[in-house]
């Protein structure tokens, strides 16, 4: 898949799955390759600074865990991030569906 | 010996370029190392079944993106979105270097001319000042004939020395204002090339405070604006120097304008280009 395609999408993937359950960076990368059946295979380094932004945005909080055996950062969703995902999640539906409607006429 | 691995190499040029994009943030670098660390070596540890550590660690920093890459991706996503004052401040800061700087070109060329001036004489070199009262006397007419064409032409013989004076004085003022003309042009020259130089500079250091510079926001475009009004400014400057006769002169100031709208068009342009990348 073309990276553009997922371009503007990856916030929503995020915090989709961070709503989940709290997540350290590579657990989410997992969890998006999983998911996408392999479509989603970023570059892993580029999803840690849109984590990174997303916290500085308030939709995000991180701390480190030491609960492993090696110490992680942790991510979750803030209430910020609850009420955004709700929108963006209205967002992308609207868009699926109009381009559904040009694309296959249904 | 202890022995580095791919990982820890990695790392150590992560950080490094990390720290060219940060600067000043040492606590955010040592966060993003540590996660890229804890990142890689979990990668390097699911790798590990049917591969060679080496192997393992090499497909992991591969899947993770070279450090290059992933400083620069930070950067763009954390830089670009600086608070909207912040990066208010921080660009009317710029244009008042910027234009500051163009300033202090000009300064200096004056102080130049003063300094040229004291010591030679401003009237009589730079034409700064009025030029000085002349009074010849009839052999001193005579020793410059050709300053003045009596009525009848073709003949050198000066008649009445006060028409030769006023004659002299006139021709002192055209040398006068030839020699301005020809500080305009140094002093617009100048302030061009000071001008792009510092503009240079600023794009480099915008490009490094706020990232890429598709991702630079509002006022940095006010910034752009600001940069081809005063590097436009320059231009006229520059070309209003350029001696001419005659109707030529509009032809030079119309060039003048041409060029500063060019500017100006170029960077709207750019900041237009910005503004729909957002």
């Amino acid at each position: 898949m073309r990276p553009e395609l997922l371009k503007g999408n990856l916030d929503l993937l995020l915090l989709t799955i961070l709503s989940e359950q709290p997540a350290h960076g590579y657990a989410v990368i997992e969890e998006l390759r999983a998911r996408s059946q392999g479509a989603f295979a970023l570059p892993e380094g580029t999803v840690y600074p849109a984590l990174h932004r997303l916290e500085r945005a308030g939709l995000l909080r991180s701390h480190w865990s030491d609960a492993e055996a090696r110490r992680r950062r942790v991510y979750q969703l803030s209430g910020l991030g609850q009420e955004a995902l709700e929108a963006r999640h209205e967002e992308w539906q609207a868009f699926a569906r109009s381009v559904r409607l040009v694309v296959e006429g249904v | 010996m202890v022995r580095t691995t791919s990982i820890e190499a990695y790392l150590a040029r992560l950080y490094v370029a990390l720290e060219r994009q940060f600067p000043d943030d040492d606590e955010l670098v040592r966060r993003i190392v540590a996660e890229a660390e804890d990142h890689l070596r979990e990668a390097a540890e699911r790798n590990r079944p049917g591969s060679s550590p080496d192997a393992a660690e090499r497909d992991a920093i591969r899947q993770f993106g070279s450090p290059q890459r992933v400083a620069q991706r930070f950067a763009r996503e954390l830089k670009g979105r600086l608070s909207p004052l912040g990066l208010l401040v921080r660009s009317y800061l710029y244009v008042g270097m910027y234009v500051g700087s163009v300033l202090v070109a000009a300064g200096a060329a004056l102080l130049i001319v003063g300094v040229f001036g004291a010591l030679f004489g401003a009237a009589e070199v730079f034409g700064l000042d009025d030029p000085p009262a002349v009074s010849g006397t009839k052999a001193s007419c005579e020793q410059w004939p050709t300053y003045y064409q009596p009525d009848q032409p073709g003949t050198n013989t000066v008649i009445d020395c006060e028409i030769f004076a006023a004659a002299l004085a006139a021709s002192f003022s055209q040398f006068s204002e030839s020699l301005f003309q020809t500080w305009s042009l140094l002093l617009g020259g100048g302030g061009i090339v000071v001008g792009a130089v510092i503009w240079a500079l600023h794009r480099g250091l915008l490009r490094w405070h706020a990232g890429v510079w598709d991702d630079l926001s509002g006022p940095a475009r006010v910034y752009v604006i600001f940069g081809a009004l005063s590097f436009g400014m320059a231009a006229v400057s520059f070309l209003q120097g350029i001696p001419s006769s005659g109707g030529t002169s509009l032809y030079w100031t119309g060039a003048a304008a041409l060029v500063a709208a060019l500017f100006c068009v170029a960077y709207a342009r750019e900041g237009w280009r910005m503004w729909v990348a957002r």
